[in-house]
């Protein structure tokens, strides 16, 4: 039985959030962000560093996952647009997305490499114009549909063990330039166990 | 002569008396965007508003009485100023905030999770092909307008009543937007309760 006697469903207990000294399993997205140079990068690696703040990143060691657990189940590339937001993605992500690779490795070795052309994250903003003042009707332009079902999920999910070193590196074969800088978020989706509060 | 129930319904009858039930809820609340000024948006939840429209919190920041909420879903959504003719935000605010922010999600003494607005598809909105003769109008939503579009956790958590809760939105720094909005949360899931 739950608060004041309001039964609680079998399955629902299996999510509190206050049970004493025991661990819990918890969504969690891991993401990163890095900038393309408008003049071209051979590579970004992600989650070698922590983040300025939080809507650039959450990983709070650098490289680690720390003493928790993580699962990934799916994984995703986001193009944000400039820092500030001003600008918009533009076709940009388009030409990144089409030549270039993400590797993900975990400890020494390769886990996998995509294409980012089929990594959509899942997400972002669906919109429309009727404009004639100068946005760019390519303004929402992103890697798939932003919708959390269109997320690349992996078939065989990746636990990776507390204290493990991985990484992401989206690589190019050359540095292609784009009309303005772009900031990349790398996405790793799933859940992670931790220590209960 | 009554109508027969199928059995497979009875479970949901609402008026059973001295018993408990579980009913679809949505969680919401809502604050102003200010332009090129808010960096910050914490508290959400924290509150009991003014009015429905902002937020359907009873109790500031917890589950009142004997009430528990079982999260499944979360979204948050950008909106035009309230009692303005505006009926949508602009579609370079929407994507300037959305794109920029993150929010974090705490219960009791941590946090329990973390995302890229991005991520947090509201699972509605307007859809179509905006046109007003002479003008320009564009409008943006966060994700695609579709409750099936909604960002579900891997993981649902069970609120139980007097357990605080909040969230918080961040961003790196302040937007240059074209006017204040609103920034809406949605918690979606059940709400279990003592039956009426």
């Amino acid at each position: 039985m739950g608060n004041g006697g309001i039964p609680i469903p079998s399955g629902f207990s299996d999510h509190s959030v206050t049970v004493p000294n025991a661990s819990e399993w918890v969504d969690k997205v891991l993401w990163d962000t890095q900038q393309y140079a408008a003049g071209g990068q051979v590579f970004l690696d992600f989650f070698q560093g922590l983040p300025a703040s939080l809507p650039a990143g959450n990983l709070t060691q650098a490289g680690t996952i720390g003493n928790n657990v993580f699962i990934i189940r799916g994984l995703g590339v986001f193009a944000r647009g400039s820092a500030t937001g001003a600008a918009g993605v533009g076709l940009g992500i388009a030409v990144l997305a089409a030549q270039g690779v993400l590797r993900l490795i975990i400890g020494a070795k390769d886990y996998g490499v995509w294409p980012i052309h089929l990594l959509p994250v899942g997400g972002g903003v669906y919109g429309a114009a009727n404009d004639n003042t100068g946005l760019s009707p390519y303004e929402t332009t992103n890697i798939g549909r932003p919708d959390p079902r269109a997320g690349y999920v992996l078939t065989r999910p990746l636990l990776i063990p507390p204290n493990l070193n991985f990484r992401v590196r989206l690589e190019w074969t050359a540095a292609i330039a784009i009309t303005n800088a772009t900031n990349l978020v790398v996405c790793l989706k799933g859940e992670m166990g931790r220590f209960v509060q | 002569m009554a109508i027969p129930v199928p059995r497979n319904l009875r479970k949901n009858q609402v008026t059973v008396p001295n018993a408990g039930e579980w009913i679809d809820w949505i969680l919401y609340d809502t604050q102003v965007y200010v332009d090129n000024t808010t960096v910050v948006l914490d508290g959400f939840f924290g509150t009991v508003r003014a009015s429905i429209v902002d937020s359907n919190m009873e109790t500031g920041g917890q589950m009142p009485g004997q009430k528990m909420f079982l999260l499944r879903g979360i979204g948050v959504e950008v909106l035009p100023p309230l009692n303005t003719s505006a009926t949508t935000a602009p579609l370079i605010d929407v994507i300037a905030l959305i794109h920029q922010g993150a929010l974090r999600l705490n219960i009791g003494s941590k946090s329990y999770a973390e995302w890229p607005l991005f991520l947090l598809s509201a699972g509605g909105g307007v859809f179509g092909n905006p046109y007003t003769a002479g003008a320009s109008v564009t409008y943006g939503v966060n994700g695609l307008p579709d409750p099936r579009a909604c960002y579900g956790l891997a993981r649902p958590l069970l609120l139980t009543s007097s357990l605080n809760f909040s969230c918080r939105i961040e961003w790196a720094a302040a937007v240059n937007i074209t006017a204040n909005c609103r920034i809406r949360v949605l918690l979606k899931g059940e709400l279990g309760r003592p039956v009426q």
